[in-house]
């Protein structure tokens, strides 16, 4: 009857803001876990949010961690994760413990973090095609517009 | 890790073993399926009885264990906040098969941190003497 039995264990590859990556993984409790040749760390973390939609595009996943030293460390690495990169894997274990072959793999952008007392919480969103006509997105300098108003009506020609 | 739990056998002694940490969808046909979220068990509960522990050391010419002493343990070790290993005579009276069992798998466990779920509850019975209640939650530290 395994089908009615569900083990998830959901590895992350983070990657902060100083290029420095960090790999964890929320199911095997006080072991290292290895995924691709890759040893995962037990972190207590969970994850929720979309998969995948009509859109099709920019789903946010919050990513939500005990408001712990290393977990304040990651926020200050990721610049407020506006820098970070996720990368999930989902990957079902069987009644053995042994990693499935096959799963889910997400790949995600940081765009911030808010605190509570007690946890974190990463936001991340999906993909880069969400920004519409922000992208690509520019900053207006001096060098490249010339002298900047004061004001902003601002028409472009 | 705080100073051990006081080293006084119960009157009386629950245990109850932990679980894998699930959730359980059940669909309106009643069939069910289950998720687990984590490999090792958590959440042992001990709940133990002293009874008629003095109020005061000179009770029956100073040998006798004392309400202070676990009440001493509760603030040393931050009331429900810090962890504390249990010793080996918590579990005096019961069978040895059963005994090493429990002290394998929660009591003495390295992977098991035991702390106070509740403050202890103290009831006096009779003059200088009185009732212990106390429960403990056995938990996989992150």
């Amino acid at each position: 009857m395994a089908e009615n039995q569900i083990r998830i264990c959901q590895f992350i590859k983070l990657e902060t803001s100083n290029g420095k990556v960090y790999y964890y993984q929320n199911y095997f409790i006080g072991e290292n876990k290895t995924l691709g040749g890759t040893p995962y760390s037990f972190v207590p973390f969970e994850i929720d949010g979309g998969v995948s939609s009509l859109n099709a595009d920019n789903q946010q996943v919050t990513l939500r961690l005990p408001a712990s030293e290393y977990a304040v460390r990651l926020v200050e690495l990721g610049d407020g994760n506006r820098l970070s990169k996720l990368v999930v894997y989902t990957r079902f274990i069987n009644a053995a413990g042994s990693i499935k072959s096959g799963g889910l793999d997400e790949y995600y952008v940081g765009i911030g973090a808010s605190f509570s007392d007690d946890t974190i919480e990463l936001r991340f969103r999906s993909a880069l095609d969400g920004v519409a006509a922000g992208f690509p997105a520019r900053t207006l300098t001096e060098e490249n517009v010339g002298i900047l108003p004061l004001e902003s009506t601002l028409s472009l020609r | 890790m705080a100073a051990k739990f006081p080293n006084i056998t119960p009157s009386s002694r629950s245990l109850t073993m932990g679980d894998l940490p699930s959730k359980v969808y059940r669909a309106m046909s009643g069939a069910t399926v289950r998720r687990a979220f984590g490999n090792k068990k958590t959440g042992y509960v001990m709940k133990l009885q002293f009874k008629n522990l003095g109020d005061d050391v000179s009770v029956r010419g100073g040998t006798q264990k004392t309400v202070k002493e676990i009440l001493d343990h509760y603030c040393e070790v931050n009331g429900t906040f810090d962890t504390f290993n249990l010793g080996r005579g918590l579990l005096k009276g019961m069978g040895t098969d059963s005994a090493n069992y429990f002290a394998g798998t929660a009591t003495q466990s390295p992977e098991v941190s035991w702390r106070y779920a509740r403050p202890p509850e103290v009831q006096s019975v009779q003059a200088g003497l009185s009732n212990v209640s106390v429960e403990l939650i056995g938990e996989i530290d992150a």
